[in-house]
């Protein structure tokens, strides 16, 4: 086995929900969850409201401290680097959040969003980096012109495009995605999910995709974790997973999915392929 | 083979050649074109459809609550034969909540937040019944029950922040039923839920129709709710509804380029694991569609004759769509 990229061990999270600063009165939000991701391949994160994968995936973009266990990238806990090591490992772990309406600054323009974190990281000269902004944009199906454009004029799809070019502009290892493609309508769904299988494949990325939506991990992911308040209930590859559910509560969820496949016929297969 | 039992029955809801419009800047803005739907008692008819797709301003004008600024171009809505069109405010708002019933996406947004639960679902009695307050809290109460809320007396004492997301939306579709209305309209009433959730939710509406042959017209962006609960099937795409059909049909000779694409675009859980194909490009503006088929941008099957105005196809009994290309479309096995 491969050294993992990312390894979660033994992470809890806790928050107060008592009154004052003295109440002993916790929430569990995560409950001592393990788990652990090689380079390249991509681990999905399902459960319902309040199973804790937001939380997880906190403490792993380093946001939410855990309260014990550890978070360790490329074999250095995560929670003990600071100052110039802290940024070297920011740079190479990357997000994309659900709702791109509210993750840019609305009065800035595309070119000035995408340059920002290579700015940031001291990347290049003005015009480097402006080419590279370019690149990118073309790399997520985007045209040179939108370098101009705000994030206003821009659909939801497009914009959640220009929040993959942000996240892989600086060239991470890791890229971490909450929800990425909920708020979107499925053929535009589509098309992000099969951009992101894209850039993930070409620039070797590795991914942590968290999702509510069975279909969308089977789709995207390589490796499975089904978590259910606070504790990862069963983990292992897609096929396992969603071939061979072991745990109740995991074949519970895959029954309550309504499934249009049930019914699919195979007229589907022999459509041709409209070009882009 | 349609699934309703009640083929032949006078439809409750019958909607003929509607279109509505906004004023623009740049024009009319056509975002419900020439749409007709009918259901019948004790039907579920589901009306699917992506983002700007004209579904839920279908929805609000048979409930006469079209945003300001809409203007209805034509077009007839009949209720168990009453024009709904042809009637006053006064006389749409004694029918709003009476015969028809409606239940939003977001239910704890429609709720009261300073009232307690039991008196808002009984509230429809009082206002259009004349029923006392004190008979509406029992009714209520009932209604929960029915909706299958635990200790019922309880909640209806609770206020709408005390529910859950699942208990809100039974309690707004315990709303919906109190005057056992002819037709109940749903606009994505699960798509905010978690999916064990959604399958109670479901449930219910399934229940509802048995029950009470209430006529249902379910909005929905999801295929799987289509094809998990409803009977029929009316595919929207920019305004207009390309097909419609019996849903076992639908997904088994899906006939307009876009229902197929909507099926190739949407993850299964079962079967071979398939890399999801997308439609390319985006739904065109209302005031900036092609001339002639509103999908040809977007399509795979696109020839000459698609510049002019598709016309409807039977492709079997009960199943048409809008496309010339349906002999490619739906025979390719």
């Amino acid at each position: 086995m491969s050294n993992p990229l990312l390894e979660v061990c033994h992470a809890s999270r806790t928050f107060s929900t008592g009154v004052g600063p003295f109440s002993r009165d916790v929430f569990t939000a995560v409950d001592d969850v393990s788990l652990r991701l090689e380079p390249g391949r991509t681990l999905g994160v399902v459960g319902e409201s309040g199973s804790g994968k937001s939380t997880l995936l906190r403490m792993i973009l380093r946001l939410i401290r855990p309260t014990s266990g550890e978070i360790l990238f490329e074999g250095r806990d995560i929670w003990t680097l600071s100052g110039r090591e802290l940024l070297a490992v920011r740079r190479r772990m990357q997000a994309i959040f659900q709702d791109p309406a509210s993750s840019f600054n609305p009065r800035q323009s595309i070119g000035a969003i995408l340059a920002a974190p290579l700015e940031v990281h001291r990347v290049g000269t003005r015009a480097e980096r402006a080419r590279t902004v370019v690149e990118t944009l073309e790399l997520v199906g985007l045209s040179p012109s939108y370098v101009s454009r705000r994030p206003h004029q821009l659909s939801g799809g497009q914009r959640q495009r220009v929040a993959i070019a942000r996240a892989i502009i600086l060239r991470p290892s890791l890229i971490v995605a909450d929800e990425p493609t909920s708020a979107l309508d499925v053929s535009v769904q589509a098309q992000i999910l099969a951009l992101l299988q894209k850039t993930n494949r070409d620039l070797g990325l590795a991914c942590v995709f968290v999702s509510h939506n069975l279909g969308v991990i089977r789709v995207i992911a390589d490796d499975v974790a089904v978590m259910r308040r606070g504790k990862i209930v069963e983990a292992g590859t897609v096929e396992q997973v969603f071939e061979k559910p072991q745990d109740d509560y995991t074949r519970a969820l895959i029954d309550a999915v309504p499934d249009p496949s049930r019914r699919r016929s195979a007229v589907l297969s022999s459509q041709p392929v409209a070009q882009e | 083979m349609s699934r309703s039992p009640y083929g032949t029955a006078d439809p409750t809801l019958e909607i003929r050649d509607l279109s509505i419009s906004f004023p623009t800047p740049r024009g009319a803005a056509r975002v419900v074109d020439h749409v007709s739907l009918s259901i019948r008692p004790g039907e579920i008819v589901g009306v699917i459809g992506e983002s700007g797709s004209g579904k839920t301003l279908t929805a609000l004008a048979v409930l006469g609550m079209l945003p300001r600024g809409a203007r209805i171009d034509s077009g007839r809505i009949l209720l168990g034969g009453d024009s709904l069109l042809d009637k006053t405010e006064r006389e749409r708002r004694a029918i709003r909540g009476d015969r028809v019933a409606y239940i939003p996406q977001d239910a704890l947004r429609s709720l009261n937040p300073t009232l307690r639960v039991g008196p808002q679902v009984g509230e429809p009695l009082t206002l259009h019944r004349s029923t006392s307050w004190a008979v509406a809290k029992r009714k209520a109460v009932e209604l929960l029950a029915a909706v299958h809320l635990r200790d019922p007396a309880r909640r209806a004492e609770e206020y709408p922040h005390q529910f859950s997301g699942g208990m809100q939306q039974r309690a707004m579709i315990a709303m919906g039923l109190c005057l056992e209305p002819q037709l109940l309209i749903a606009d994505e009433p699960t798509t905010a839920l978690d999916v064990t959730v959604q399958a109670q939710v479901l449930r219910l509406v399934r229940e509802i129709r048995t029950e009470h042959r209430t006529a249902i017209l379910f909005i929905t962006h999801d295929l799987g709710v289509v094809a998990d609960l409803c009977d029929r099937v009316y595919v929207m795409y920019s305004g207009a509804v390309v097909e419609e059909g019996p849903v076992d049909r639908i997904f088994e000779r899906p006939s307009h380029p876009y229902t197929r694409g909507l099926l190739r675009a949407t993850p299964a859980m079962h079967g071979p694991k398939e890399a999801l194909i997308p439609i390319p490009g985006q739904v065109p503006l209302a005031t900036e569609r092609p001339k002639g088929c509103r999908f040809i941008d977007r399509c795979a099957f696109a020839i000459e004759s698609c510049q002019r105005p598709p016309p409807w196809v039977e492709v079997e009994p009960d199943h048409k769509a809008l496309c010339v290309r349906t002999d490619e479309t739906g025979a390719a096995a």
